[in-house]
C-alpha cells in the first residue's frame, strides 16, 4: 500500500475510489459556506424520494476560527471532502474504512474508532446520527446517517460522510502544523507548501473577520439575502411573485439562504452580535431553510 | 438440555447507551419469557459496542401440553344450538362427548392445547423484544422504514442448541434473517464462524478478541493500567465516569501507558487532566514521587503487529497539539490578568446572557455582591474583602481556558486570583463558592467561601423563582433542588446560625414567597428523611416551625425522638389523645359562642385554667428562645392537672355554659401542646 506523499494526492484518491463506488465526483459550490453540507448537492438532495450519490470537495468559511495563520491547526478557511449516498448503502461503513486504507491508513495498524456525535445544524433545522471517527485519538471525519433536513424527514435516509481534509493530511502526512503540509508532491519540480498558497489569505482574513469587515453593510446585506429569498419564494411582499406553481426557483432561493448564513457568521466573528441575538439570527436563517426545503418537496412532488 | 443465544450485531452502538441497553434487554426477556410459559436456568446478558445479546441456558417449556374441557349445549338441544356450538369451535358431531354434571347433561368437547415448539416461541419472543425495543434516540437508514434501531442492525444471531442439535431460530426483521453464525472482533478476526455450544461460542469469541461483559472490560483496564502505571513509577487517577466510558468503546481494551513530555507541564494540572479526558479520553497518571500529573493511559481497541506504537505515537501526537492549544488559552488568560487583573474580565459578563428575563451573569454577579456583604457581618468577616471576592467569583467564565473546558470554572479563577496576587481565602473561596456540586460533594467550609457560595446560590434560586421557574415532577432543568439542598447542607453542616427566610428577604422581594418557603421546607424533610430521621417526625417539626428553625432541626427532631420514647413523653401523649377524643367527638360545641357565665365553674376548673394559662406562658417563651427541650418539659408538667381535670369533672355536664367553657379549656391544651409540635401528625402510622 503506497501512502499519499501530499494535500491534492489525498483528494485525488479519495475522489476516484468514491467515484469507483458510484458517486458523481462533483465541484464545490461557488459560495462562501460553513461545511460541505450546505452544498446543495446534500441538502436539497437529501429530500425527496430520489436516489443520489454525490463526492466532491468544499471548501468551508468559518470565521471565527480564524488564527492569522499561526495556529498549528485551526483555520478560517479549509476543505472538506463530502460524500453523500441515498439511500445509505449496507456497507455505507466498510466502504469507509476502506478509503481509508486507500490513504495508507489500515486499520490493523491504527486504531480506528466510531465516537458517537449525533449531527445537528440548527441553522438548517437539520440533524442525523452517528460518529465522529477517531483514528490514533485523532478526529478524521464525521460519520452521520440523515433524518431530518429543513424540519422534514429524511427518506430515504442519506448517508453522509465529511473527511477534515487538512486533519486527515496531517495525519497521513505526520505533519505537526497545517501550513507545513505538503500541498504538491516534495518530489516535484517546484514543491509547494500548504503555508505558499494559504499563509498570507489567513492572516487577511482573521483581520477582515475580526476587525475591518463593515458590519454596518452586512447587516443589511443579511436583511437583503433573507427578503430576496422569501421573496422567490412567494412569501415577500413582491407585487409580482416569480414563483408561479410551476416554475419553483429553489435553488436561487437556497443560495440566499446560503449567503445569509455566511453573512451571519462574519458578523458573529466581528462580535457585533449579542448572545441574546444570536439566536434570533439563528431562527431567521433557519427559517430560510426550512422554506427551501418546502419549496423544494412541493417542486419534487409537482414533477409526476 | 437447551440452550439459546441471541446476537444482535449493530454499528457502533453509543458508550453511554450500553448499560441501560443490556438492562433493558434483560428485562424484556424475562418478561416474555414468563409470560409464554417458558423456564430457564441462567441468563447471562451482554453488551459491547457493537453486539447486544443474551444466553438462557437450560430453557425448556414448562407445561408441554393443556387440556381445556368446553362444555356445549345440554343432551336433547335443538339441532341449531348443537350445529352453533360445532361451527364455533371448529369442530364436528363426533369430537363431542356426553357428560354428566350436578345441573344436568351436557355435550363437551375437550380442547388439547399442543404447545408450539421452543423455537416457534423464542423466535415470536425475541421478533418482538427487537420490535418493542426502547432506545433513548434511534434511526432509520437506508430506504426501509419497518425498524428504528439506535445505529443500523447489521446481523442477528440466534441459535437454540437441543440436545446436540443445532436449530437456527427464525427472525425476521427489516430485511434481516437469522443466522447461526457470527464473528469476533471486526479487526483482529473478522472471519464468521459457527459454533457447537454455548461453550463453544463463548471460547471462540474470546480467542477472536472479543470480551462480552463491560465488568470484565472494565477490570482488565484497571488491572493492566495500574500494573503498567506501577511499573513506570505512576499511579492512576480514579475516574469511574471516563472508565465507563472507555469499556463502551472498546471490545478488546488493550491500555497503553504514555508520558506527557516535560515542556507541556507548564499548566496547572486541572487543565492538562480536563484535556486528556475531554479530547482523548485518556486516564490521568500522577508520580508516585511527586504526586504530579505526568502521565497518561490511552486504551485501544487492537493489538498490533508493532505492539501499538504507531498508535501510541498518533496519540502522543495529538495530545501534543491538544496541551499546546490549552498552553496557548491559559497564557492568553495569564497575560490578561496580569496587565489588566481579573476585573477586565467582569464588564465581559455583561454580554454573557444568564436568563431572558434575569439580565446577565454581570447583573447577577451585582446581587450576589450585595447579598455576600450583608452576611459578611454574621461571619465576623471585613464586608470590603467579602465584596471584592465576591466581584471576581463569576470572572472565569469568560477566560479562554474556561471557554475551552467549562467544567473548570471556579478552578481557573481561583488560579488566576493568585496570579493576580489575592490572598489565598480569597482564591479559594472563588473555587469553592461552587461547592456542594453534588450531594456527595463536601460543603464549602472556611467562612468567606461559605458567604459566597450561599450568596450565590440564594440568589441562583430566589431569582429563577421569582421569574416562575419550578422543578415539575422529575423535571428540573434549572436544578433547583439541588441549589436548595446545597444551601440546606450548607446551613446544617456547618451548624450556621442562619435564618433561611431571612435570606430570602436579602435576596428578592414581591414574589411568591411562600411556595419557595414550601420548596425548601420540601427539600428540608428530604434531607432529613435521608438521613435516616424518621419522616413523620420530621415532618411534623419541620411542617410545623418557621425556616429559622432550620438550624436546630435536627436536634429538635432528635430531643422528640427521645422524648416519646420516655416516661413523660408517653403520659403527654396519653393527655394529647384523651383530650383530642373528646374534641373530635364533640365538634359542634367548640363552634358555639355564647356567652357564659364563670359562676358555676368548679375548683377543678379553675386549677386547670391557672395551669393552662401558666404552661401556655412558659411553652411561648421556650419556643421564642428556640429553647425546645424545655418546651416539651414545659408540657409534662401541665399533664397530672389536665388528668386530674378529666378524671374529675363531667366534660359533658348539663349546664351548657360550663360545658362550652370546658370545651375550650381542652380546645387551648391542644393548642399549647400543638403549638410545641403536632403530636397528632407523631401518632401517624
Amino acid at each position: 500500500m503506497q501512502k499519499p506523499d501530499c494535500f491534492q494526492q489525498i483528494i485525488l484518491l479519495l475522489q476516484k475510489f468514491w467515484s469507483e463506488k458510484g458517486c458523481v465526483v462533483l465541484q464545490p459550490y461557488d459560495l462562501e459556506v460553513g461545511a460541505g453540507t450546505f452544498h446543495p448537492a446534500t441538502t436539497l438532495r437529501s429530500l425527496g424520494p430520489d436516489h443520489w450519490s454525490a463526492a466532491y470537495v468544499q471548501p468551508c468559511r468559518r470565521p471565527s476560527d480564524g488564527r492569522y495563520g499561526d495556529s498549528p491547526n485551526r483555520l478560517q478557511h479549509y476543505y472538506q471532502f463530502q460524500v453523500v449516498m441515498k439511500p445509505s448503502p449496507i456497507m455505507f461503513k466498510e466502504m469507509y474504512l476502506e478509503s481509508l486504507k486507500v490513504l495508507g491508513i489500515d486499520n490493523k495498524v491504527h486504531d480506528i474508532r466510531f465516537v458517537e456525535d449525533d449531527w445537528e445544524s440548527p441553522t438548517l433545522g437539520a440533524w442525523g446520527l452517528g460518529w465522529e471517527v477517531w483514528c490514533d485519538g485523532m478526529e478524521i471525519s464525521q460519520f452521520t446517517y440523515f433524518q431530518q433536513v429543513g424540519g422534514h424527514d429524511c427518506k430515504p435516509v442519506t448517508g453522509e460522510i465529511t473527511y477534515g481534509l487538512e486533519r486527515l493530511a496531517m495525519f497521513i502526512l505526520e505533519c505537526e502544523s497545517v501550513m507545513n503540509l505538503p500541498y504538491n508532491s516534495p518530489n516535484s519540480q517546484r514543491p509547494i507548501k500548504y503555508s505558499d498558497i494559504f499563509l498570507k489569505a489567513e492572516k487577511q482574513y482573521s483581520e477582515w473577520n475580526f476587525n475591518v469587515a463593515n458590519t454596518e453593510i452586512i447587516f443589511r446585506h443579511f436583511d437583503d439575502a433573507e427578503k430576496i429569498c422569501q421573496e422567490i419564494l412567494g412569501m415577500g411582499d413582491l407585487e409580482e411573485k416569480s414563483s408561479s406553481k410551476k416554475n419553483i426557483l429553489v435553488q436561487p432561493a437556497y443560495d440566499q439562504c446560503i449567503k445569509a448564513s455566511h453573512l451571519f457568521n462574519v458578523l458573529d466573528s466581528r462580535g457585533v452580535i449579542s448572545t441574546a441575538q444570536r439566536q434570533v439570527y439563528i431562527g431567521r436563517v433557519r427559517a430560510l431553510a426550512k422554506l427551501c426545503a418546502d419549496a423544494y418537496i412541493d417542486e419534487v412532488s409537482l414533477r409526476v | 438440555m437447551n440452550d439459546f443465544i441471541l446476537e444482535l450485531i449493530s454499528e457502533e452502538i453509543p458508550a453511554k447507551m450500553q448499560a441501560h441497553a443490556m438492562r433493558q434487554l434483560e428485562v424484556l426477556t424475562l418478561k416474555k419469557v414468563n409470560e409464554n410459559g417458558l423456564i430457564f436456568v441462567g441468563m447471562v446478558p451482554f453488551v459491547t459496542p457493537t453486539r447486544l445479546g443474551i444466553i438462557l441456558e437450560n430453557i425448556s417449556i414448562e407445561v408441554k401440553e393443556s387440556i381445556k374441557e368446553i362444555r356445549g349445549p345440554r343432551l336433547g338441544a335443538p339441532a341449531n344450538a348443537i350445529n352453533g356450538f360445532l361451527k364455533k369451535n371448529k369442530i364436528q358431531r363426533t369430537d363431542l362427548q356426553e357428560k354428566k354434571t350436578t345441573k344436568g347433561s351436557f355435550y363437551v368437547y375437550t380442547l388439547k392445547i399442543n404447545t408450539q415448539p421452543l423455537s416457534t416461541i423464542l423466535s415470536r419472543i425475541f421478533t418482538e423484544i427487537i420490535q418493542e425495543f426502547n432506545w433513548p434516540k434511534s434511526m432509520y437508514w437506508g430506504d426501509n422504514y419497518s425498524l428504528k434501531w439506535v445505529r443500523p442492525l447489521r446481523s442477528i444471531t440466534a441459535v437454540l442448541f437441543e440436545n446436540e442439535k443445532r436449530e437456527r431460530v427464525p427472525l425476521h426483521v427489516r430485511d434481516i434473517e437469522s443466522d447461526i453464525v457470527t464473528r469476533a472482533h471486526h479487526v483482529m478476526h473478522p472471519e464468521f464462524f459457527d459454533f457447537k455450544s454455548i461453550n463453544d461460542y463463548q471460547e471462540k469469541i474470546a480467542n477472536g478478541k472479543v470480551i462480552l461483559q463491560p465488568q470484565d472490560r472494565k477490570k482488565i483496564i484497571v488491572q493492566e493500567g495500574k500494573k503498567l502505571a506501577e511499573a513506570r513509577g505512576y499511579y492512576l487517577i480514579e475516574d469511574d465516569k471516563l472508565l465507563e466510558e472507555i469499556v463502551g468503546l472498546t471490545e478488546f481494551p488493550v491500555p497503553l501507558l504514555g508520558k506527557i513530555p516535560e515542556e507541556l507541564l507548564s499548566i496547572p494540572e486541572e487543565v492538562i487532566i480536563s484535556s486528556m479526558r475531554e479530547h482523548q479520553k485518556f486516564l490521568s497518571l500522577r508520580s508516585s514521587t511527586n504526586g504530579k500529573v505526568e502521565g497518561f493511559l490511552v486504551v485501544t481497541d487492537l493489538k498490533t503487529h508493532d505492539q501499538q506504537k504507531t498508535i501510541l505515537s498518533g496519540n502522543m501526537r495529538v495530545l501534543n497539539s491538544r496541551l499546546k492549544d490549552a498552553i496557548f488559552f491559559y497564557q492568553n488568560d495569564l497575560d490578561l490578568v496580569k496587565h489588566h487583573g481579573m476585573m477586565a474580565w467582569n464588564d465581559k459578563l455583561k454580554s454573557v446572557k444568564f436568563h431572558e428575563k434575569l439580565g446577565s451573569q454581570y447583573n447577577r454577579v451585582e446581587r450576589i455582591v450585595k447579598i455576600s456583604a450583608i452576611l459578611a457581618g454574621q461571619f465576623e468577616l471585613e464586608r470590603d474583602e467579602v465584596s471584592k471576592a465576591a466581584t471576581l467569583i463569576k470572572a472565569d467564565l469568560v477566560s479562554n481556558v474556561v471557554a475551552e473546558f467549562p467544567s473548570l470554572q471556579g478552578i481557573m479563577g481561583a488560579h488566576y486570583a493568585k496570579a493576580e496576587g489575592f490572598k489565598k481565602v480569597v482564591a479559594d473561596a472563588i473555587r469553592d463558592h461552587y461547592l456542594p456540586v453534588g450531594s456527595n460533594d463536601v460543603v464549602p467550609k472556611h467562612p468567606l467561601s461559605i458567604v459566597l457560595s450561599i450568596s450565590d446560590k440564594i440568589d441562583y434560586l430566589t431569582s429563577l423563582w421569582k421569574i416562575g421557574i419550578r422543578p415539575t415532577g422529575n423535571k428540573d432543568p434549572f436544578a433547583l433542588r439541588r441549589a436548595a439542598l446545597a444551601i440546606i447542607r450548607i446551613i446544617l453542616e456547618n451548624k450556621l446560625d442562619i435564618d433561611l427566610d431571612y435570606l430570602i428577604d436579602l435576596a428578592e422581594d414581591n414574589f411568591d414567597k411562600p411556595s419557595l418557603q414550601r420548596f425548601l421546607k420540601e427539600r428540608i424533610v428530604y434531607y432529613l428523611t435521608e438521613k435516616n430521621y424518621q419522616k413523620k417526625v420530621v415532618q411534623a417539626v419541620v411542617e410545623h416551625y418557621k425556616l429559622d428553625f432550620l438550624p436546630i432541626l435536627p436536634d429538635m427532631i432528635a430531643q422528640i425522638n427521645a422524648f416519646i420514647s420516655s416516661n413523660s413523653g408517653v403520659r403527654v401523649l396519653a393527655v394529647y389523645k384523651r383530650v383530642s377524643n373528646f374534641l373530635s367527638s364533640n365538634q359542634e360545641v367548640l363552634g358555639a359562642e355564647k356567652e357564659f357565665s364563670k359562676e358555676t365553674a368548679t375548683e377543678e376548673d379553675k386549677l386547670v385554667q391557672k395551669q393552662l394559662m401558666l404552661t401556655k406562658e412558659q411553652v411561648e417563651g421556650s419556643l421564642k428562645r428556640k429553647d425546645f427541650k424545655t418546651a416539651l418539659i414545659e408540657l409534662n408538667s401541665m399533664v397530672d392537672s389536665v388528668n386530674q381535670f378529666l378524671d374529675n369533672v363531667q366534660i359533658n355536664c348539663e349546664d351548657n355554659a360550663l360545658r362550652i367553657l370546658r370545651y375550650s379549656f381542652l380546645n387551648q391544651i391542644r393548642e399549647t401542646m400543638d403549638r410545641v409540635v403536632v403530636f397528632s401528625e407523631l401518632d401517624k402510622k
